[in-house]
């Protein structure tokens, strides 16, 4: 009967999966803080205003600029243009970025490379589970690259490396996240 | 959800000055889980997207991940447990008297509901994610929401060495606590407040129980609110007052221990065991049953 208690495990691993990778709870915690935000858009003014605040405009690549305000907590969908913004930032750096998702039953790993800040290539490193990677490989890393983000449909009979498979990208895209993006 | 949420995290001071700014976010965002899940899955309120699937009987309903998620598991555990366990109980949970908003003590009742309702009557489809009603069925996620809302709470803690999140009977702990030992959680006696009839010593398990103590029938006296389907009222085996499970996801713990619940002390243990989790079921005299291994909760590693 060691199914039933592996149906139940894995539909578990894949609701927290899903409703994370659909939005729910899936930024990094510490970008929630409404307070922090905004400091880095651009009315001409109020830099000289309050005596605290960073006074850096956005596209000023300073690496120790104070205000880390990574505000890209609706995950891909709400990539409209910020007219605003003098020169708009990318939302991911360039680089290559590694993650791993880890289920009861096994471990996907992935490297994303990220060129002009879009995902150019997904390549799926390690896959320690019990279906082969020919199930998800090369289908989930390409609808990631034709998605631009982690939002892949799960393989039907591979569900729980399909998900591995998601939460290592989102782990990698995590990494890669450009502070100075918003949104 | 009308319960007292507490959340512990433990973090290393090591990780930096913000840290407990980090630390302030992560449990901010663990509670969010807990009015997400309420949104999409409470029965009680009327514009919750579980309830608003009874305006649209027949038809396909595109759903939140939440409520898709919530309702998959239900009927998996209803369909394992031949229908005794139903989340299309909500009807007959109103006839019992739980009708009451726990926040606005708005009393409401869906007396169009069939009181013959069951699961068969949610019908959800896999590949486009959609939840038909065949009659305006009142759905209750009683047994497998708040599960739900302690695991994403505990994803929330993800970063952190230990967590614990507790919302009344569904807890889940994570890693280890302050001082590197595996959490204690025990398990109440249903009949008096006082010592609790065993403490489980886990880590990275959820630990749910399911009682017939919280919440009593405020029109029967000796109804209580869980309700087994087919029995017509409260469990057929009214032997279990309590049932305590230990699993890897809190969801899965919520459930199985309303199932074992209503499945009184022999099938119940059955259940617990072909699902491979570990618990302990108490009977009105008393009297423990409990699964094989359970007593390797039981052992103070520590010691």
């Amino acid at each position: 009967m060691a199914k039933m208690s592996k149906q139940l495990i894995a539909l578990c691993t894949i609701a927290l999966g899903t409703i994370y990778t659909a939005g729910y709870l899936v930024t990094n915690p510490a970008d929630e803080t409404p307070a922090a935000q905004t400091t880095t858009s651009n009315e001409q003014s109020p830099a000289s205003t309050k005596p605290g605040s960073s006074t850096k405009p956005a596209s000023s690549n300073q690496p120790g600029s104070s205000t880390q305000s990574s505000s890209n907590k609706q995950s891909s969908s709400s990539d409209k243009p910020s007219s605003k913004a003098s020169k708009p930032q990318p939302k991911y750096l360039d680089g290559t970025y590694y993650g791993s998702g880890t289920d009861q039953i096994g471990t996907v790993s992935v490297a994303v490379t990220i060129q002009g800040g879009k995902i150019a290539n997904v390549e799926i490193t390690a896959c320690e589970t019990h279906y082969p990677e020919s199930y998800i490989d090369p289908v989930l890393p390409d609808q990631v690259v034709a998605r631009q983000n982690a939002n892949i449909d799960y393989v039907s009979g591979a569900t729980l490396s399909s998900y591995d498979f998601a939460n290592a990208v989102q782990q990698a895209l995590q990494e890669a996240l450009n502070p100075k993006y918003s949104g | 959800m009308d319960t007292i949420i507490t959340i512990e995290a433990v973090v290393d001071r090591e990780d930096g000055e913000d840290t407990e700014e980090r630390l302030r976010g992560m449990v901010n965002h663990a509670l969010h889980a807990f009015y997400e899940v309420e949104q999409a899955c409470s029965r009680f309120d009327p514009d919750s997207e579980v309830m608003r699937l009874r305006d649209r009987v027949g038809e396909p309903t595109a759903v939140s991940p939440i409520l898709f998620e919530a309702l998959r598991f239900a009927l998996v555990v209803a369909e394992m447990t031949d229908g005794r366990f139903d989340p299309a109980v909500g009807r007959r949970l109103e006839t019992l008297g739980f009708t009451r908003h726990y926040l606005t003590g708005e009393l409401r009742e869906t007396p169009d509901a069939p009181e013959d309702a069951t699961f068969r009557d949610i019908v959800i489809d896999e590949a486009s994610r959609c939840v038909t009603l065949l009659r305006p069925v009142v759905i209750d996620l009683g047994a497998i929401a708040k599960g739900l809302a302690v695991d994403l709470a505990a994803r929330a803690l993800n970063g952190c060495s230990g967590c614990m999140v507790d919302a009344g009977g569904d807890m889940y702990a994570g890693g280890t606590r302050v001082n590197g030992s595996p959490w204690r959680i025990g398990i109440r006696n249903p009949r008096s407040q006082g010592e609790p009839i065993a403490v489980l010593h886990v880590r990275d398990r959820a630990v749910c129980t399911s009682g017939d103590y919280e919440r009593r029938s405020p029109l029967f006296p000796d109804q209580h609110h869980i309700v087994a389907s087919n029995a017509g009222f409260s469990s057929r085996h009214p032997s279990v007052v309590s049932a305590t499970v230990i699993a890897p996801y809190a969801m899965m713990a919520d459930a199985l221990s309303t199932a074992a619940f209503v499945l009184g002390p022999e099938e119940g243990l059955a259940l617990l065991e072909s699902c491979e989790v570990e618990g302990v079921l108490v009977d009105g005299d008393g009297t423990m049953y409990t699964t094989k291994h359970v007593e390797d909760y039981l052992r103070d590693e520590t010691t």
